[in-house]
């Protein structure tokens, strides 16, 4: 199966999506009035009101919210001359709170590039919103249900805050959407493609160590700087949502050259030939050619409670492989293979055949689908095995037409339909029902055979 | 209705066991359609420990890309041994043998379609020729975990022409991908995340850190046809083909903070002199002229070993 469409894909900016509607309280108020037809006189009125409530992050993020930062955390690379940004789930959220009460384009969230790290604390709202003097904290009015809640804070100085923080005419440009398709990526959540992105207004230093927050503007327009200005305080204190730290270095690698060195050396999934797998001796060139084609050799504690070693490749094979139609197997010892060349077993399928009795014991649905679904197999099998026996003793009393099929009667429409089933059946009780007796009490339940032998069939 | 009862007689039997005409489901015949998401769990490995799927850790160094043929055999072992819980008589084995081709059919089906139906598009609904070829590929890397949302598209041919399609995509582990295509491609890119990717500038790295300098390579923000046509996001070539720099307008102070509302006049001056804007650009211009290209890596898997004719192995 395959698709074409442009292979350089596209990516889709935007400057901003706004909120439909605000974070905040609100009432739904619906009124019906009832009035006579004629007239047009009212004379009932029905009004009602709903109080709801829309929730936006404010001082902590909500899990999903943040998609990805880069430079990648923990990271060390040349990042000297990249803007640091972050990218959110959804993409309305740099838009979701305000700075400015008069534009809702100004985003509330920025990044902030520090040298050196500043502190984190957990704080109590209170102490963020009301700080001590010679502090200045965003003027924000917390909402009834918020006032308990604790955020971490840094404490910035003012005069590194007034020289690295974004002006209020910068903000709206240290912000975008991006629209991007998601078929070639992991779902992960995703799956619109429509992120947001807040960048970072400073480069990080050529060489260090950089912390990067992602801080809350709301209630801090005065202290921006171009600003009004916060008065005696010698500290800023900003609520940060998010913090990650990255090394920046002269000569880095990148992705490129991360991407294309393991590129260079790319090859199927195997142990390396050259590799020994015990001991000393040289791998046998039998040996060498199993691992090639994608096998291991691995401990295998027998049943007798001998131990040996084994063959064992997992799906991912080194070699096109044909598919054999071997099941179904009725033990893993079945699924076992016999390697006469090196006398050992492989016991990759055997392996399979154990691991996927395990999962489908640990699923918390399949089992109970399964045994529902064998039962009521055994039902309908019951029922026709036991129309059948009925045709064949009573067909002649009866005067019945000489072909079972006419049993298919209305009452079992599908039953030309069975297919597989019908087919085993017919295995099953086809000869039954000629040598049933038509003067006998009770129809014969035929047995089941055991019909497997050879592991493989055509 | 007319039936029979066990005694013999010819009685009326009230006994539905599928209402006449109801296409859906037939108990006791059809796979309940609740067992193909399982199935297609089972036919991408989905929760198969990653020990059984790459046994050996020296397969997969750290950094290091594998590509894989997958063996359906392993495949049907695996979804055929959960298939065989509780059993209890050969008539269950017998239930279970009958069913075969219709769980492997039901299994291929939903495999195919699973990645579709996760992301919520339309998916393909025929089943897949049993013996179709799945390979797939295995990177265990810092740039998975550092680059959420990587890219991986696979084509054909060299050409691009024909893409093959993702049957999985994951990451199984923090820093490990593990990707299923549905057919064996030719051409593998792996491609940075668009929606991560990241503002930059080329720095002259020299001289003292005050003599910081930075400058973006000017791009065309519209799309143009005439004499000098021009996508949205190219970059914009004078003379022959050369790029132009723009500066980046650093704030005084040597803390390396771009002043942004200087970079936007910057920029939308030097697309206004040559046409492609009318002044200050908006935030979505800006951030074509500020984002650095997407890298992509493109790989032959031919000389990686995976082929898409060679020879079935015994």
């Amino acid at each position: 199966m395959t698709l074409a469409t442009d292979p350089r894909g596209t990516i889709e900016f935007s400057d901003n999506a706004l909120p439909v509607v605000e974070a905040g309280e609100y009432t739904v108020t619906a009124s019906q009035t009832v009035a006579e037809a004629k007239s047009g006189s009212t004379f009932a009125s029905y009004p009602d009101s709903q109080r709801i409530r829309v929730d936006a992050p404010r001082f902590v993020l909500g899990s999903g919210d943040l998609y990805s930062m880069y430079p990648p955390p923990n990271h060390q690379d040349r990042f000297d001359q990249t803007l640091p940004h972050v990218v959110l789930g959804r993409p309305t959220i740099p838009w979701e709170r305000k700075v400015d009460p008069t534009d809702p384009t100004v985003p509330w969230l920025a990044l902030l590039v520090f040298d050196d790290r500043p502190v984190a604390t957990t704080r109590s709202l209170n102490e963020v919103l009301q700080p001590e003097s010679g502090v200045c904290g965003p003027k924000v009015t917390p909402e009834s249900w918020e006032k308990d809640a604790t955020c971490v804070a840094i404490d910035v100085d003012a005069v590194l805050f007034a020289a690295i923080a974004p002006k209020r005419a910068d903000l709206p440009l240290l912000a975008h959407v991006r629209i991007v398709d998601t078929e070639h990526k992991e779902i992960a959540g995703v799956v619109d493609g429509c992120f947001s992105v807040v960048v970072a207004n400073r480069f990080p230093a050529p060489n260090g160590t950089t912390t990067v927050h992602l801080v809350s503007l709301e209630g801090m327009v005065d202290a921006l700087p171009g600003g009004p200005g916060i008065g005696t305080a010698t500290t800023v204190r900003l609520v940060s949502l998010a913090s990650w730290t990255f090394v920046s270095i002269a000569v880095g690698r990148g992705f490129a050259r991360i991407v294309g060195d393991m590129g260079a050396n790319a090859s199927l999934l195997a142990l390396p030939t050259e590799m020994q797998p015990s001991g000393d001796a040289p791998p046998a060139p039998m040996v060498r050619a199993a691992f090639g084609r994608g096998y291991t050799m691995l401990a295998h504690s027998l049943r007798s409670g001998d131990t040996t070693a084994s063959w064992y490749r997992g799906p991912l094979a080194a070699v096109p492989t044909k598919r054999e139609f071997l099941t179904p197997y009725h033990s893993a010892a079945q699924a076992t293979v016999y390697d006469s060349e090196t006398g050992l077993f492989d016991e990759s399928y055997a392996a399979a055949w154990q691991i996927g009795r395990l999962l489908a014991l640990a699923d918390g649905r399949f089992p109970t689908d399964l045994l529902a679904w064998r039962a009521a197999g055994h039902e309908l099998v019951d029922l026709v095995n036991e129309r059948l026996n009925l045709f064949a003793k009573y067909r002649h009393v009866l005067d019945l037409p000489s072909d079972p099929s006419a049993l298919a009667g209305p009452d079992l429409p599908h039953l030309a339909a069975l297919g597989a089933v019908a087919d085993a059946l017919v295995a099953l009780a086809g000869g039954q029902m000629a040598v049933s007796d038509p003067a006998a009490d009770r129809p014969k339940v035929p047995r089941p055979q055991r019909r497997r032998g050879a592991k493989a069939r055509p | 209705m007319t039936g029979w009862d066990r005694d013999g007689a010819v009685v009326t039997q009230r006994r539905a066991l599928s209402s006449p005409g109801d296409a859906a489901e037939v108990p006791g015949v059809d796979l309940p359609t609740s067992m193909g998401e399982w199935l297609a769990r089972l036919g991408l490995l989905e929760a198969v420990p990653f020990d059984y799927l790459v046994p050996d850790a020296r397969m997969l160094p750290f950094d290091s890309m594998r590509f894989f043929y997958v063996d359906r055999n392993w495949i049907d072992a695996l979804i055929d041994g959960a298939f065989a819980i509780g059993k209890q008589s050969s008539r269950d084995a017998l239930h279970h043998e009958a069913h075969a081709v219709a769980i492997r059919d039901t299994g291929d089906r939903a495999s195919s379609a699973a990645r579709a139906v996760l992301r919520g598009v339309a998916a393909a609904v025929d089943t897949p020729p049993p013996d179709a070829i799945m390979t797939g590929l295995v990177m265990r890397s810092s740039v998975v975990s550092g680059y959420p949302g990587l890219e991986i598209r696979a084509y054909t041919d060299s050409t691009r022409a024909t893409r093959v399609r993702l049957l999985r995509l994951d990451r199984v582990a923090p820093d490990v991908l593990f990707v299923l295509f549905d057919g064996v491609p030719a051409l593998v890119d792996v491609c940075e995340p668009p929606e991560g990717l990241h503002f930059g500038a080329v720095r002259t790295d020299s001289g003292p850190e005050t003599a910081d300098k930075y400058q973006v390579m000017l791009r065309w923000v519209d799309t143009k046809t005439g004499p000098q046509p021009h996508a949205s996001g190219d970059q914009v070539k004078e003379g022959c083909g050369k790029a132009v720099p723009v500066d980046v307008p650093l704030r005084s102070g040597g803390n390396r903070v771009v002043d942004v509302a200087a970079l936007q006049r910057a920029l939308g001056d030097a697309l206004t002199v040559r046409g492609g804007a009318s002044g200050p650009l908006p935030p979505k211009d800006m951030a074509i002229e500020m984002v650095m290209a997407a890298e992509r890596l493109t790989f032959k898997t031919e000389r990686a070993g995976l082929l898409a004719d060679s020879t079935s192995d015994a």
